[in-house]
């Protein structure tokens, strides 16, 4: 019986590895997963909707942020919605930084939730809402699979909506990882020959101490980013000296993006939006 | 001491041979690489053509869209015919996604029904990064003064989606045309999009 046993093993194992299905199989093997996760909600007080894609993603495989850098495309989240209902866009995390001999990247590796806002009118009669997720990423590694994927789920409106501890932790630490919009920051920016110069001021004594800034624009094409962000700190201002991309034909009126904060273990990230000076 | 001089000669001959940066409106760095069949071509045997340059991995997703949509293909057949050199260069060092040997090249690009000039490896990446190619697609138009025109996207619609190619703005066959007619290449630059090389 064990040696019937054996040898069926070993003919199934030789079945799977000279079988054609077997490619099949391994090239459609799944390296990441996507569920809709929605924050609490109570009916009547509530007009937002809060609701995240949680991506979870297998070891050193990684999801584009909007601006995907030297290479990728940026992950996109469609949702279509009953009547009367629409969405915000995604509300992006600070991205991480992947950054390799000839080019930079930046995205998110692991676990990261991307969250949108549904807005609901007073005047909308609540009830049961089908709400269908359309998911197009690429998923990297030292390879590149696309991972487009489609949620459906349904969720009554009708009743108070609460959270479990796990869920409700995921939409703390999202929002933490959020850039801040609303900030006493001084943007400036200009090009001293190609160079730009973007200068922050009124930076206060905790942001000062922070180690390392780096700023990442929203717009494609404009950066080099192996190149390094140079910055000078006067008092409480810091300058960034950026090289423009290889190829840029032109120079931007107006830069758009998040100015990065890291230092002893914490990061801060600050919405900027600014004209450029010629 | 003769023979030590010869050395550094040919060494320092082709650090410099390698070691510019490919800059729009300026002479493209010349190049010498095999290719498929093992036939060794430059980018000067080409003087007075046009030349597209196109970094392929025919395993990268975005190439399988151009492919499999013979979007690639097409635009490889209507330039050549108009005496139009185009060179597919693949960056992929050895083991890594896209490095095949020289008959599986042949073997996919006959399947594909590709109908570039040639197809050149780029094993070393010394190439592909003197072009500062990011991508696979990474395309490059070069006029038939030999200067750098266009860098950037095939298109103006990064995604892997075949759907997406019928409505999308081909910025090479735009460069190609307008070159053909003796004008300017007015978009000269665009951002790429795919799978980075795999150098």
């Amino acid at each position: 019986m064990k040696n019937k046993i054996s040898l069926f093993t070993i003919a199934i194992l030789l079945f799977s590895f000279i079988h054609p299905l077997n490619n099949l199989f391994s090239q459609n093997r799944t390296n990441a997963a996507a569920k809709l996760i929605f924050d609490s909600f109570i009916p009547g007080k509530d007009s937002i909707l809060k609701v995240g894609v949680l991506f979870e993603l297998e070891k050193d495989w990684h999801i584009y942020w909007r601006n995907p850098g030297d290479s990728g495309i940026p992950t996109s989240i469609e949702f279509i919605l009953p009547n009367g209902l629409h969405s915000s866009g995604i509300q992006w995390p600070v991205p991480s930084i992947f950054n390799y001999d000839t080019e930079v990247n930046f995205g998110y590796e692991n676990q990261v939730m991307l969250m949108s806002d549904i807005f609901i009118p007073s005047s909308y009669a609540l009830g049961s809402i089908k709400i269908t997720a359309k998911i197009e990423a690429l998923l990297c590694k030292y390879i590149c699979i696309p991972f487009d994927t489609i949620l459906n789920t349904t969720i009554d409106l009708t009743s108070d909506k609460t959270l479990n501890d796990h869920a409700s932790k995921l939409f703390e630490e999202t929002e933490k990882l959020l850039p801040i919009s609303n900030h006493n920051l001084i943007a400036k920016a200009n090009y001293e020959i190609e160079n730009l110069h973007l200068s922050i001021d009124n930076l206060n004594e905790t942001q000062m101490k922070y180690d390392s800034f780096l700023f990442l624009p929203y717009e494609n094409g404009l950066f080099s980013y192996t190149a390094e962000q140079k910055i000078v700190r006067d008092g409480n201002q810091i300058t960034l000296i950026v090289e423009p991309a290889q190829f840029r034909t032109q120079k931007p009126d107006s830069l758009e993006g998040i100015l990065v904060m890291k230092g002893n273990g914490s990061i801060q990230a600050y919405e900027i939006k600014v004209p450029i000076s010629h | 001491m003769l023979k030590k001089l010869v050395i550094v000669f040919f060494v320092l001959f082709g650090y410099s041979c390698y070691s510019q940066t490919a800059k729009l409106n300026e002479a493209a760095p010349n190049f010498t690489l095999k290719d498929s069949f093992g036939k060794v071509h430059s980018l000067s045997d080409f003087e007075g053509k046009i030349v597209v340059l196109e970094w392929i991995n025919y395993e990268c997703p975005f190439v399988k869209k151009h492919y499999n949509s013979k979007n690639m293909q097409n635009l490889q057949t209507k330039y050549t015919k108009k005496d139009i050199v185009w060179l597919a260069i693949c960056s992929s060092a050895k083991n890594k996604q896209g490095n095949f040997s020289n008959d599986e090249i042949n073997e996919r690009s006959k399947k594909h029904g590709a109908k570039f000039t040639a197809y050149l490896i780029d094993e070393d990446g010394k190439v592909g990064k003197m072009y500062g190619a990011k991508t696979t697609p990474h395309m490059y138009v070069i006029n038939k003064e030999g200067k750098l025109v266009y860098a950037g996207g095939i298109d103006d619609t990064r995604s892997a989606d075949i759907d997406d190619i019928e409505t999308a703005k081909n910025f090479i066959t735009a460069a190609l045309e307008e070159l053909l007619a003796g004008k300017p290449v007015s978009i000269q630059s665009s951002k790429p999009y795919g799978c980075s090389v795999k150098y």
